[in-house]
């Protein structure tokens, strides 16, 4: 009994823990996005401090300020995707609900709360990323059944390694990545047109990266599953998840400016090209064994 | 009785008139599907707008004949959905027809289910095409998921899978619940068809995860539906767009306040309906198939996964109500909660330029009709070979391909 409770305090921790990181990493990969291009061409951006003050403002007056109804709803389900989506390991306390499905609609809609008005052209991404996300899970549902969710995914990966749907798999999130991109500032920016209080647009910008990281987070696992450790694995595979945690991270980030860059983003033909790459690995993932 | 019933859903009744009527019209109906026809015949002659009686009167009588042919359910499509689809008229009505479909599909079990998925995948495709072309909003496409998921029911138990038939009833059942509550309640509470939205934590998705779920179990105990499966997803994932067009298009009609009450009955049906509904008609659900489970905490899907939805919606309760701490104010939290209405509204309203204007595709689209003609003109004329520039058209050829491949592949297995 002692041990079994001693076992949930641990995965609370682990939870608590993974939040914490995600939401300290959530600027710096904000900061990532918007500065990466341009410090690759060469121009120098803003420093990454400041990011950081300035999330660190921001959680400072949510403590002494509640925040209105709507931007409370957007950094709600930021928080929750940090907490669900399996990051380090797969032990933490909630990873049983990510279901990608889930996830990445509750991302889609809060990505809709952030602002007072909706983003042009913001239905030629959805409609796309939710075909996708069903494509995802169904993808899922048919070479892995059993598994439950990401986390059941991960701990099966482990044990019994699938490369069609592995393939499948971040053939799927490189698609869901360039049909719908991470917001950038200028989005932000176009979202918050009619908002005149200068601490509401600061805080939007903070849940923007809050959101961003947990759409990378998803995007990541997605790609990577196998990169998530097992809960099982002791202090030695903990820290080895950690580094792939990271790693896993700098990649998606890699890969969002690099589209970004090489103006790939939400190009409808990749996008169904590498839906249908997807679909045919799992496929042959499925019919080759 | 039909009559009667058929009186009572004028428009502008109460509500609880309406469910009762359609919990009588169910269950007299559920009896014979030669009594179904007639039915369809008696409603059908009551609608103004309803399909010309050139095509509904010899499929009609068809379908008293052969009831059970699949060919005669597909063209009996038209009848049930002309109303609503084509002519995009809401009401009542609608959710009467998606509870004759389910019924229409669930007497005829010797039907091919794989000709009436593709019929339903061509009827959608072909809806949402043509609003497309002619720059108008599709009708309310959802009501045509009932009868898919129970097109996946009847498949399932003609195979003998009663886990996967039982799954895909309850996201079958669940939707028609939905539907009528959305048609009995919606003049009083507009702001309930949010309960439609397949966003989480809203029963929408649930239909959408388990309707998914019940696709590909069905894949993953069949042969030959595993590309079948993933298409049905996908054709699940389309209905859940359209039911993003439909829902913003209602509640852009609607005043923008939101009233209290509304509030509490959006989250009350979020967090309990599919509760109810699952606990209601358990008795249909376990002598389909499966053991006695009150889906209550975690919603399996048949396959090993689970939807937590309580401890989902508790957890994200928790933090939002953290964060907006309304317990300084009176009501605090009705009133934050309604703030979330406008915005949601602008988010769904994002769907509205697909269908504004006419397409720019419309352009290339003609250019090509157009150049095809003048090339067909050229070919009589023809002295050498000449091939058009066809270097921009690579990806469209590996899209081809790939196709031609994935066809392949299925029609293998």
């Amino acid at each position: 009994m002692a041990h079994d409770a001693g076992l949930i305090a641990l995965s609370v921790l682990e939870a608590l823990f993974q939040l914490g990181l995600l939401l300290v990493l959530a600027p710096v990969l904000g900061w990532c996005l918007d500065s990466l291009p341009f410090w690759l061409a060469g121009r120098a951006g803003g420093a990454v401090r400041f990011r950081l003050f300035g999330a660190g403002r921001f959680w400072k007056n949510l403590f002494q300020k509640p925040l209105p109804g709507r931007p409370a709803l957007a950094l709600t389900v930021g928080v929750l995707t940090l907490v669900c989506l399996p990051a380090v390991t797969t032990g933490s306390v909630l990873s049983s609900q990510a279901d990608p499905l889930v996830m990445g609609l509750m991302l889609l809609m809060g990505r809709g709360f952030l602002g007072l008005c909706a983003l042009s052209g913001e239905a030629l991404r959805l409609v796309p990323a939710i075909l996708l996300l069903c494509l995802t899970e169904a993808l899922i549902a048919l070479a892995a059944p059993g598994t439950d969710g990401l986390g059941g995914l991960c701990a099966m990966l482990h044990i019994e390694p699938e490369p069609g749907l592995e393939g499948a798999l971040a053939a799927c999130a490189l698609a869901l990545g360039i049909a719908c991109p991470p917001l950038r500032s200028e989005d932000v920016t176009g979202m918050l047109s009619g908002v005149r209080d200068r601490q509401e647009r600061e805080a939007a910008r903070s849940i923007a990266d809050v959101l961003n990281c947990g759409w990378l987070l998803l995007l990541a696992d997605l790609a990577w599953p196998v990169s998530v450790g097992l809960a099982q694995g002791g202090v030695q595979g903990w820290w080895l998840g950690l580094v792939a945690l990271v790693a896993r991270l700098a990649l998606a980030v890699g890969v969002a400016v690099g589209l970004r860059l090489m103006a790939q983003e939400r190009s409808a033909r990749l996008t169904a090209l590498f839906a249908g790459v997807a679909l045919l690995l799992a496929l042959a993932g499925r019919f080759g064994t | 009785m039909v009559p009667a019933c058929v009186l009572a859903i004028q428009p502008g009744r109460l509500g609880k008139a309406v469910v009762v009527c359609l919990a009588a019209l169910a269950a007299v109906l559920a009896l014979s599907p030669a009594v179904l026809a007639v039915a369809l015949g008696v409603i059908a002659a009551q609608e103004r707008d309803g399909c010309p009686a050139v095509w509904s009167v010899p499929v009609l009588l068809l379908s008293v004949l052969f009831p059970a042919q699949t060919p005669v359910l597909l063209g009996l499509l038209p009848v049930l959905f002309w109303p609503a689809l084509v002519r995009r008229r809401d009401g009542g009505w609608s959710a009467v027809m998606s509870i004759l479909g389910v019924s229409l599909v669930w007497h005829a079990p010797g039907a091919v289910s794989v000709e009436l998925v593709a019929g339903l995948g061509v009827c959608v495709l072909g809806l949402i095409g043509w609003s497309v072309l002619g720059a108008h909003r599709p009708g309310n496409l959802g009501l045509l998921r009932p009868v898919l998921l129970m097109v996946l029911v009847v498949a399932a138990q003609n195979e003998g899978l009663a886990v996967c038939a039982r799954i895909a009833l309850e996201a079958a059942l669940l939707d028609l619940a939905t539907l009528v509550l959305m048609a009995s309640l919606e003049p009083r509470f507009p702001a309930l068809t949010v309960l439609r939205l397949p966003f989480p934590p809203l029963p929408g998705l649930v239909v959408l995860w388990l309707g998914i779920h019940a696709a590909l179990g069905m894949a993953a105990g069949v042969e030959g539906w595993s590309v079948l499966g993933v298409i049905v997803a996908l054709l699940l994932g389309v209905l859940a767009l359209s039911d993003l067009l439909v829902v913003g298009r209602q509640m852009s009609g609607g005043q923008a306040a939101i009233s209290g009450v509304s509030v509490l009955l959006v989250g009350a049906g979020s967090l309990l309906l599919p509760v109810l509904v699952f606990g209601l008609t358990s008795p249909a659900l376990h002598g389909v198939g499966g053991e006695w489970v009150w889906p209550v905490w975690s919603i399996g899907a048949g396959d090993g996964s689970h939807f937590r939805l309580m401890a989902f919606v508790m957890v994200g309760a928790l933090i939002w109500i953290v964060l907006v701490r309304p317990w300084r104010i009176m009501g605090g939290i009705v009133h934050a909660a309604s703030t979330l209405a406008p915005a949601l509204m602008t988010l769904l309203a994002s769907g509205d330029a697909l269908f504004e204007e006419a397409p720019s595709l419309g352009w290339s689209l003609r250019r090509f009709v157009v150049s095809g003609r003048v090339r067909l003109r050229g070919l009589k004329g023809m002295k050498a070979p000449v091939l058009p520039d066809l270097r921009h058209g690579a990806v469209g050829l590996w899209l081809v391909l790939l196709g031609l491949v994935l066809a392949v592949l299925g029609v293998m297995t």
